[in-house]
């Protein structure tokens, strides 16, 4: 799998999904090639990746952005990258009714948009798409962060924080701050201090 | 330098959330920013001794996965402490020592300590019946699930671990086994109808049956020790009245039984009933019976689910003394959602408080700072041995 700041640099992605049943009739069209509803995410530097609206419902911001009217042209991300973007845009398709932003749908349920897009178990499948989806370098995994972030994609966040957290774990505090690219701000006296504080944290 | 590359503060609190407490506070010294993330009102360390109320997990799945725990000792504040990979929804069914007793979704049962991340795996051979799934291997439910404290200490180490389960939704089987590498699941069998309760103390195990009999199984300071445990007996006058569940538990180093049963309603609830609730005392001697306490010596008794942990208010300001502290499940009618109910022995005096408004009821927990040895953290689980068959 390619690592998302060094992705392939093809200028378009065709997300290939079937369509979703039990739309409202009463939705702009949006229509993309065999009658999906589309969406056009355009990245910082002018990438284009089309995406299911339901897809992109797991974000947050995209979903304010679709209810205030914006997605009837290419809806530009300036801050997210093509491969990022790419990378993003996959996750979407692969968590398609996972659970992890059940509470999204329901709210979105009562608009009568959604009837038939029951969230199910993250499988054994999706579980894999995710250990494999965070494999990356520090940077790129940075860069997913943020990414989830700006979008507010709860099941995006989940997965690169677990990434994280895991990596954190069983840092040391001087490795900590060097994978963060952190200072160390602490006099120090105050290091000491702190560590004393809480010596049984530090053993 | 950025003070953090880009890292937005609640992205960050987001991967705080996922570490243990002792990562939580190690974090606290990276920097400075990150100490106000790291130490924010839910992530400060806790004073101990306290005491915490494990907080029914979440149902909203988008959540990270957490042991919340409200701290009693602490205004109910909160804690926000990441679950070991693995267990991220696990159900807990109990605390010892320390420990919280979770069960995965294969049905295995683990002993994971909240503050410091660690984990051990205790028994593998319970089976989640799944549909379609022919009824071959046995289907364990976990009642009770202990760690049997060494001879002479304070606590934090262990020799022994003890569990009771239903096998099959039929008799409750006692299962122990002690600490070492090759540690081997023993379940005793006996001629008893069964047995309700475990607690230890002091290096023994006490299993009480459901006929008020009590089963001493002295597993002694020595984990390695190969020498299989002494077994005695302690039989009593089988107590006649009817009393709905029986707890076995220690305090100030007495063996002591708790029963209950439902009586007079509720003051507060009209449609809920108020348990009363009778504490016995082990007399030993030539013949050894249990005799009632209506005073508890200062201290009070914290009643779960699982079973029941008898502190001193000395150590816990907090809490009355002569008090049964029962957290419970509130009917539909009631409006759901779990309450501490608080009964005072002598006077039956009742105080109700809310808790929160899950469907389960939380669970006591009593943060050490554990420091169990090696061997447990090696442990492979063997499998079940009838070593003691025919002792009783």
């Amino acid at each position: 799998m390619s690592s998302g700041d060094s992705g392939p640099s093809s200028s378009k992605q065709l997300v290939q999904q079937p369509a979703a049943a039990g739309r409202s009739p009463n939705q702009p069209p949006l229509l993309g090639a065999g009658g999906r509803k589309v969406i056009v995410l355009k990245s910082g530097d002018e990438e284009e990746f089309e995406v299911d609206l339901l897809d992109a419902m797991q974000s947050r911001t995209l979903r304010r952005a679709i209810e205030d009217g914006c997605g009837d042209g290419p809806m530009p991300l300036p801050n997210l990258t093509g491969p990022v973007l790419a990378k993003v845009v996959e996750l979407f398709r692969r968590h398609r009714g996972d659970p992890r932003w059940a509470d999204e749908l329901q709210e979105t349920e009562k608009e009568g948009m959604f009837k038939d897009y029951a969230p199910q178990k993250p499988t054994a499948e999706v579980k894999g798409f995710d250990r494999e989806f965070v494999s990356v370098d520090r940077d790129a995994l940075f860069d997913l962060l943020r990414a989830a972030n700006f979008l507010e994609a709860p099941g995006l966040l989940d997965v690169t924080c677990d990434a994280a957290a895991d990596a954190v774990m069983n840092m040391t505090v001087e490795e900590v701050r060097e994978y963060f690219g952190l200072v160390n701000d602490y006099t120090p006296e105050e290091e000491a201090a702190l560590r004393k504080q809480h010596e049984w944290a530090f053993q | 330098m950025e003070r953090w590359p880009g890292l937005p503060p609640d992205v960050l609190a987001s991967i705080m959330a996922r570490l243990d407490l002792v990562d939580q506070v190690r974090m606290s010294a990276v920097c400075a920013g990150w100490r106000l993330v790291a130490m924010d009102s839910s992530r400060r360390p806790p004073p101990l001794p306290a005491l915490w109320l494990l907080l029914p997990q979440r149902c909203n799945a988008a959540a990270p996965p957490l042991f919340e725990f409200a701290s009693f000792s602490e205004g109910m504040r909160r804690y926000a402490i990441g679950r070991a990979p693995g267990l991220r929804y696990g159900d807990c069914i109990g605390s010892s020592e320390g420990w919280l007793m979770v069960v995965d979704a294969l049905g295995g049962l683990h002993a994971v300590d909240p503050i410091t991340g660690v984990r051990i795996p205790l028994l593998s051979d319970g089976i989640v019946l799944t549909e379609g799934d022919s009824a071959a291997a046995p289907v364990y439910r976990y009642r009770r699930s202990i760690f049997v404290p060494p001879r002479g200490s304070g606590g934090g180490s262990a020799v022994a671990a003890a569990v009771i389960r239903l096998r099959d939704a039929e008799f409750p089987e006692l299962t122990f086994a002690r600490a070492g590498v090759n540690a081997a699941w023993v379940s005793p069998e006996v001629a008893f109808p069964g047995f309700e309760d475990i607690a230890a103390h002091d290096g023994k195990l006490y299993a009480l049956s459901s006929d008020s009999r009590v089963v001493v199984f002295d597993l002694g300071s020595d984990p390695s020790s190969s020498a299989p445990p002494a077994v005695s007996v302690i039989q009593t006058e089988p107590d006649r009245r009817r009393f709905q569940r029986k707890h076995l538990g220690v305090m100030a180093g007495n063996l002591v039984m708790l029963q209950w049963r439902y009586c007079g309603p509720c003051p507060f609830r009209l449609r809920r009933c108020i348990p009363e609730f009778q504490v016995l005392r082990l007399q030993r001697g030539p013949e050894p019976k249990w005799v009632e306490l209506k005073d508890l010596g200062g201290h009070a008794i914290l009643l779960g689910t699982d079973g029941f942990t008898a502190v001193h208010t000395g150590e816990f300001p907090e809490l009355r003394s002569n008090c049964v502290y029962s957290l419970v499940q509130a009917s539909d009618d009631d409006g759901g959602g779990s309450v501490l109910e608080v009964v005072e022995l002598q006077s039956r005096a009742v105080a109700v408080e809310p808790l929160c408004e899950t469907s389960a009821a939380p669970i006591w927990f009593l943060p050490i700072r554990n420091s169990f040895s090696a061997p447990w953290i090696n442990w492979q689980p063997a499998k079940l041995s009838p070593m003691l068959a025919g002792k009783l």
